[in-house]
C-alpha cells in the first residue's frame, strides 16, 4: 500500500516527477506545463506562488498531500513556491471534479501531491543543481526494506539570490540614468529552503498493510517591494510539518477499509516591521493546525454494483500574533466531510458510472481577546460520473457535480485595518461540467475534454472608496467555458527517436455580474494557453529537449483594462545518463526562458530573464537490505 | 492662488457659453490657471475591487458626453486638475507623478517618481498643491517631508527643487506624519497630517503652515511644541475626494475629519471612536472652531463642499458603503434638515454608497455615486436638491471630482 493509495481513477491527470530527473525544475514549472492550469509566480525560484484549475481561482482549488487536506482553509493563499519537487513522486490533478477518497471538493477541482514509496522502495541516489542567481539545489533520498518494512528518507537543501537583473520602472531618479534603461539586480528575493521526508509501509500481513509519513520543511525568503528597495528587509519564513498514518486492507482485496490520520502545522513568521509591504508594520507569528482522520470504506454490491464511502472529521485551528501591536487572534474550524459514491460497472466493464454525494459541514470559531464569534455553514452536493470504453483505444466519460468553497476567517471575520470581515459571508458555489474522449495506442495518446462551470456568489473584496476599507461580498457570478487537448506521441525520426507533448487550452472565462462587469474576463485568467515539448533522443543515449509555454489573454483587472503581456517561454536542454559501477549518473543542462522574455504574471513582480542551469543526479542500483519475511 | 466661491447660478446648458464672461471670475487669480475653453470635470476612477483605476473626462452640461477609461492603470490613484493640465498621482508603492494635457488625457507629456534614492518606504504621494503655475508642493502620505517642485519642467532633472521637513510631526520615531492635504491661501501653505502611528493608531492631527515665498514653516503659536495647528479632531481627509477647502468669502478653511475606528471584541467590526467632525481654521489667527462634533447621530464627515456663506453639503458615513448627504450651515455647522434633532439626508441620498462630492460652477452639486455594477455621478440643483441627471455611468467608481477651470 502507498500512503496515498486510493481507488482507481481512469480520468486523471497524472504527473510522475521521476521523469524530471536531472533538471533544475521547480513543481510550479512542472504544473505550468499542463494546460487547464494556471500558475501565477512572484518571481524567480521559491517565490509566492498560486496555482488554479480551469478558470477557478487559487482558492477554489483544493491542495492535498496523498489524499489529506494540505493547503488550510482558515486563512487562504497557499504557496506553492514552499514545496520541493524532490519530495513528490508524482502529482494527481482532477479538473472541476473531486474523487469520492478525497472528500474535500472545491469549485475548480483538486491537485492532489503524491509522495510514494516505489513498490521495492527508494533506490539510494542525490541529486545537485546549479545555475543562475546562485540558484542551487542538492539532496538525497535513500530507501530501506527490513522484514515487512520498507522505508524512505529524503533529505534536501536549496536556495537562490534570485538577484536576477531587470529593468526596474519605478526607482528613483538617477541623472546618471535618467530614462531608466540601465538593469539593476533583484533585491530581497533571496530563498532558501531545507526538507526532509520520512515515509514507511509495513505490510503487517497479507489483507492489511500500514503506512506513515513525517514530513518538515522551511523556508525563508526577502519579499521584494515593488522599488526594488535597496533597503527592503521584508521576509517571511514558512515552516510545514506533515504527518499522515494509514492502516488499510491490501489493495485489492474485495472488500477495503482504512483508517487514515494526519496532522498538518504551517508556521508563519512575517517580518515587515518597516512597513515596507503596506498595511501597516507587522512582526506576525501564526499558526495553522489541521487535525483529523479519515474512515474509508469499499464493498461491492453484487455483481455489477459497488459502494465507497469516507467519512472525514477533522479541526483547523489558527493563532496569529503580531508583535507590534501586541494583537492576537484566533479561531477554529470544525470539519465533517461526509462522501459516499454508489458505483456501476457493466459485466464486462464497458460502461461505468456512479453517483456520489457529499455532505460538508463546518463549525467556526473566530477569536479576539476575550471575545468570539460563531459560524457554521453546511452543504450537500451531488456528483454523476459516466464512462464509456468504446473501443480497446478509445474512452469517452463525463463528470457533472456542484461544490462549495467556504470563506475564510479573515472574509468573514477578519480585520486588518484597511479589510474588514463579512460574518455573513456565503460559501461560493461552484457548479462543473467535463466531457471527454481518451484515445490510447501503441506510442500516442491523446484526451480532448471540454468543460464549462457555473460560479454562483462568487466572493469579490470590494472596496468603500470613501473609507478605503474592503470586505468581501458574495456579488460575482461567472461562467467558464473551455476545451483542453494533451497528446503525447513517442516515435522515431529517421534516426532520432522521438517524444512530443502537445497541450493547449482556450478558454472563455466570462463575468455574469451584471453592469459594467457583464462579459469581461476574469482577472488573471488565461484566453489560451500552449504547452509543448519535444524530446530528441540523440546517438549516445543524449537527451535533447525543447519545451515551449505560451499564456496569452490575461487582465490584471476586472475591467480588463490593463492588459497582462502575453508569455512565450523556451527551455532548452541536454541530458545523458551515464552507466557507472553499480549506479547511473543523470546529467542535464539547460537555459530556461531561452529568448529572456521578461514576463509579470503579478503587476510589478518581475520574473527572472534568461537564466542557465546544470543538474545532476546519481541513483544507486537498486539493492534493499531484505529482511526475513514473518 | 484662491479657491474660487460664489460662481453665479447657470443652467446647464448656458455654462459653456458663459463660463469665462458671466461669473464672478474676479474671485480666481488669473495666474496661469484660467483656460479658455468650458470646464470639464475631471474624475478619478476606481474600480469596486480595487483592481484597475482610470481618469475620466466629463462634459458639465447635457448629455454629459463623457471621456472614460484614460491611461487605465493600477487602481490606487488620485488625479488633480491645473490649468490646462492634468497630474495623476499613482500612490502606495506606485510613487509616480504623471502629467497629461487636456487635448491629450490619456498620453502622458511626462511621468517622474516621487521616490528619493534613499527612501526605504513608499513615497505614497497623496496631493498637489499649487502655488504658481510653476511651484508646487507634493505630499508624501509616506515620508516625512514634502518636495517643492516644479510642474512646468520637461525634465526630471529639474522637477525637484526642494523639501519641506515634516518630520516633528511624526508620532514617534519610526513612523511619519502623514501628510495628506494641501492648499495654499494668500501666501501661506496649509498641510493637513493624519498622523498614525505603527499600528495604525491615530495620534492628534496637525496642519503645519508654510510661507511660500521662504519655504520656511510659520510658528502659529497654537501648540506649545509644535509650530502648527492642533486640530481638534483625529485623521482628517481621508477620502481621495476630500480637499482643505478654502473659502474667500467666509475667510475660512475647513476640515472634514472622518475620525478613528477601532476594532469592538464585541461585535468584531472596526466601530467608529467618533473624535471626527468638521473643523474650520482662520487662516490670519490660525484660531480652529469645532463645527460639528461627529456623533452616532451624525456619522462619521467624510467631504464637504460649500455652496455659499448659508449652504454647505456634506457626505456622513454610518459603515460600509453606508452614506448620507447631507445639508448644513457653513457658518455654524447645523444640519438644515432635521427630524427630532436628527439630521436628515437629501432625499434618495441616504443609506447609500456616495464617493465623491463637488459643486460645478453653475453650483451643481455632482455627487460620485459608488455601485460594482453601475457606478457613476448624480447631479443636484442646489436649489431644491432636484435631480438634474440621475446617473452619468461610468465604469469605476468616482473616487474624486474636480472641474478644470477651478484653480
Amino acid at each position: 500500500m502507498q500512503i496515498s493509495d486510493h481507488a482507481p481513477d481512469d480520468d486523471v491527470v497524472s504527473i510522475d516527477t521521476e521523469a524530471y530527473r536531472a533538471r533544475a525544475i521547480e513543481l510550479s514549472d512542472l504544473l505550468d506545463q499542463h494546460a487547464g492550469l494556471q500558475v501565477r509566480r512572484t518571481g524567480g525560484f521559491g517565490s509566492f506562488t498560486t496555482v488554479s484549475i480551469r478558470g477557478a481561482s487559487s482558492q477554489q482549488t483544493s491542495v492535498l498531500l496523498n489524499g489529506l487536506p494540505l493547503a488550510p482553509t482558515v486563512v487562504g493563499g497557499f504557496n506553492f513556491g514552499a514545496l520541493s519537487l524532490k519530495d513528490l513522486s508524482g502529482v494527481d490533478i482532477y479538473a472541476g471534479r473531486a474523487p469520492v477518497d478525497l472528500a474535500q471538493g472545491a469549485p475548480g477541482g483538486v491537485i492532489n501531491l503524491r509522495s510514494d514509496l516505489d513498490g521495492d522502495g527508494w533506490a539510494t541516489s542525490g541529486y545537485a543543481s546549479y545555475g543562475s542567481a546562485a540558484t542551487w539545489q542538492t539532496g538525497m533520498r535513500t530507501g530501506l526494506t527490513t522484514g515487512p518494512v520498507t522505508h524512505g528518507v529524503s533529505l534536501g537543501t536549496a536556495a537562490s539570490d534570485n538577484d536576477y537583473s531587470f529593468v526596474n520602472p519605478n526607482r528613483a531618479f538617477d541623472p546618471n540614468d535618467p530614462d531608466r534603461q540601465q538593469e539593476e539586480p533583484r533585491r530581497n528575493a533571496d530563498v532558501d529552503r531545507q526538507q526532509g521526508l520520512y515515509v514507511a509501509q509495513w505490510t503487517i500481513n497479507p489483507d492489511w498493510t500500514l503506512g506513515a509519513l513525517a514530513q518538515h520543511s522551511r523556508q525563508s525568503q526577502g519579499l521584494p517591494d515593488a522599488r526594488n528597495s535597496v533597503a527592503a528587509r521584508t521576509r517571511l519564513t514558512s515552516r510545514q510539518t506533515n504527518v499522515q498514518m494509514r492502516v488499510g486492507t491490501t489493495p485489492g482485496r474485495r472488500r477495503e477499509h482504512q483508517v487514515r490520520g494526519y496532522w498538518h502545522r504551517t508556521r508563519l513568521d512575517y517580518d515587515d516591521r518597516q512597513d515596507q509591504l503596506g498595511v501597516g508594520a507587522q512582526l506576525t507569528h501564526s499558526i495553522q493546525d489541521r487535525w483529523g482522520m479519515a474512515l474509508i470504506h469499499a464493498r461491492p454490491l453484487g455483481t455489477h454494483w459497488n459502494w465507497r464511502a469516507r467519512l472525514e472529521p477533522s479541526r483547523e485551528t489558527y493563532t496569529a500574533t503580531n508583535q507590534v501591536d501586541g494583537r492576537t487572534t484566533a479561531g477554529r474550524r470544525d470539519h465533517l466531510d461526509i462522501a459516499g459514491r454508489l458505483g456501476w460497472r457493466s459485466s464486462r466493464d464497458r460502461w461505468r458510472a456512479g453517483i456520489t454525494l457529499r455532505h460538508q459541514r463546518a463549525d467556526d470559531r473566530y477569536e479576539a481577546g476575550n471575545n468570539h464569534r460563531e459560524g457554521s455553514s453546511q452543504s450537500t452536493r451531488p456528483q454523476l460520473d459516466l464512462g464509456w470504453q468504446a473501443t480497446a483505444q478509445l474512452r469517452l466519460y463525463a463528470h457533472a457535480g456542484a461544490h462549495v468553497r467556504l470563506p475564510t476567517f479573515f472574509e468573514r471575520y477578519g480585520d486588518r485595518g484597511l479589510f474588514i470581515g463579512n460574518a455573513d459571508l456565503a460559501a461560493e458555489q461552484g457548479r462543473n461540467l467535463n466531457l471527454g474522449l481518451r484515445w490510447r495506442q501503441a506510442g500516442w495518446s491523446a484526451q480532448l475534454e471540454a468543460y464549462a462551470s457555473e460560479l454562483n456568489d462568487a466572493i469579490v473584496t470590494q472596496y468603500d472608496v470613501l473609507s478605503g476599507i474592503g470586505r468581501a461580498e458574495n456579488v460575482a457570478g461567472a461562467t467558464v467555458r473551455g476545451i483542453e487537448l494533451s497528446s503525447r506521441w513517442s516515435g522515431s525520426l529517421g534516426w532520432l527517436g522521438t517524444t512530443l507533448q502537445a497541450r493547449a487550452a482556450l478558454q472563455d472565462t466570462e463575468n455574469t455580474t451584471d453592469g459594467v462587469l457583464a462579459g469581461k474576463q476574469l482577472p488573471g485568467r488565461f484566453s489560451e494557453k500552449v504547452f509543448i515539448g519535444t524530446t530528441l533522443w540523440l546517438p549516445g543515449r543524449y537527451e535533447l529537449f525543447h519545451e515551449w509555454i505560451h499564456v496569452g489573454g490575461v487582465f490584471y483587472d476586472s475591467l480588463n483594462s490593463r492588459p497582462a503581456p502575453d508569455q512565450h517561454e523556451h527551455t532548452v536542454g541536454l541530458r545523458r545518463p551515464f552507466v557507472l559501477a553499480g549506479s547511473t549518473l543523470d546529467a542535464g543542462i539547460e537555459i530556461r526562458n531561452l529568448t529572456d522574455e521578461r514576463a509579470e504574471e503579478f503587476n510589478a513582480q518581475p520574473r527572472p530573464g534568461r537564466q542557465f542551469f546544470a543538474s545532476v543526479e546519481w541513483t544507486l542500483h537498486h539493492r534493499t537490505t531484505q529482511g526475513s519475511h514473518p | 492662488m484662491t479657491q474660487p466661491v460664489h460662481a453665479c447660478r447657470l443652467t446647464s446648458a448656458a455654462l459653456a457659453a458663459l463660463i469665462l464672461a458671466a461669473c464672478d471670475t474676479s474671485t480666481i487669480e488669473d495666474d496661469g490657471f484660467v483656460i479658455d475653453e468650458a470646464p470639464r470635470a475631471v474624475v478619478t476612477t476606481q474600480a469596486d475591487d480595487f483592481t484597475s483605476g482610470a481618469h475620466a473626462l466629463v462634459d458639465i452640461e447635457a448629455p454629459y458626453t463623457t471621456t472614460g477609461n484614460l491611461d487605465a492603470g493600477e487602481s490606487d490613484i488620485s488625479v488633480t486638475t491645473a490649468g490646462e493640465h492634468l497630474y495623476k498621482l499613482r500612490r502606495f508603492n506606485l510613487d509616480t507623478i504623471t502629467k497629461y494635457s487636456l487635448d491629450a488625457p490619456a498620453t502622458p507629456i511626462w511621468q517622474f517618481s516621487t521616490l528619493d534614492a534613499d527612501d526605504e518606504t513608499s513615497a505614497n504621494p497623496y496631493d498637489l498643491a499649487f502655488a504658481a503655475v510653476d511651484k508646487a508642493y507634493l505630499l508624501r502620505y509616506g515620508q516625512p517631508d514634502a518636495w517643492i517642485v516644479d510642474p512646468s519642467v520637461t525634465a526630471e532633472a529639474d522637477f525637484k527643487r526642494g523639501e519641506l521637513d515634516l518630520s516633528a510631526y511624526s508620532p514617534n520615531a519610526s513612523t511619519n506624519p502623514n501628510m495628506t492635504r494641501g492648499i495654499v491661501v494668500d501666501g501661506k501653505l496649509f498641510i493637513a497630517m493624519q498622523r498614525f502611528d505603527d499600528s495604525f493608531t491615530a495620534y492628534d492631527a496637525y496642519v503645519a503652515v508654510f510661507d511660500t515665498s521662504t519655504d520656511t514653516e510659520i510658528n502659529t503659536s497654537q501648540d506649545p511644541i509644535l509650530g502648527g495647528i492642533p486640530l481638534p479632531v483625529r485623521n482628517p481627509l481621508t477620502s481621495d475626494d476630500a480637499d482643505l477647502i478654502y473659502d474667500a468669502s467666509l475667510g475660512l478653511i475647513y476640515v472634514v475629519a472622518p475620525g478613528s475606528s477601532s476594532f469592538d471584541p464585541d461585535t468584531f467590526e472596526s466601530t467608529p471612536n467618533y473624535d471626527g467632525g468638521l473643523v474650520t481654521i482662520d487662516p490670519v489667527t490660525y484660531e480652529t472652531t469645532l463645527l460639528i462634533d461627529d456623533s452616532a447621530t451624525t456619522g462619521q464627515i467624510s467631504d464637504l463642499v460649500i455652496i455659499n456663506e448659508q449652504l454647505a453639503y456634506v457626505i456622513s458615513s454610518a459603515g460600509f458603503g453606508n452614506n448620507s448627504l447631507y445639508r448644513i450651515n457653513p457658518r455654524t455647522g447645523a444640519f438644515l434638515d432635521t427630524d427630532g434633532g436628527a439630521p436628515q439626508p437629501v432625499a434618495g441620498l441616504g443609506g447609500t454608497s456616495l464617493t465623491a462630492l463637488t459643486a460645478d460652477i453653475g453650483q451643481r452639486l455632482w455627487v460620485g455615486r459608488g455601485d460594482g455594477s453601475n457606478p457613476g455621478i448624480t447631479i443636484l440643483d442646489t436649489l431644491d436638491d432636484a435631480v438634474v441627471q440621475t446617473l452619468i455611468p461610468l465604469s469605476r467608481n468616482p473616487a474624486r471630482i474636480e472641474f478644470t477651470n477651478q484653480p
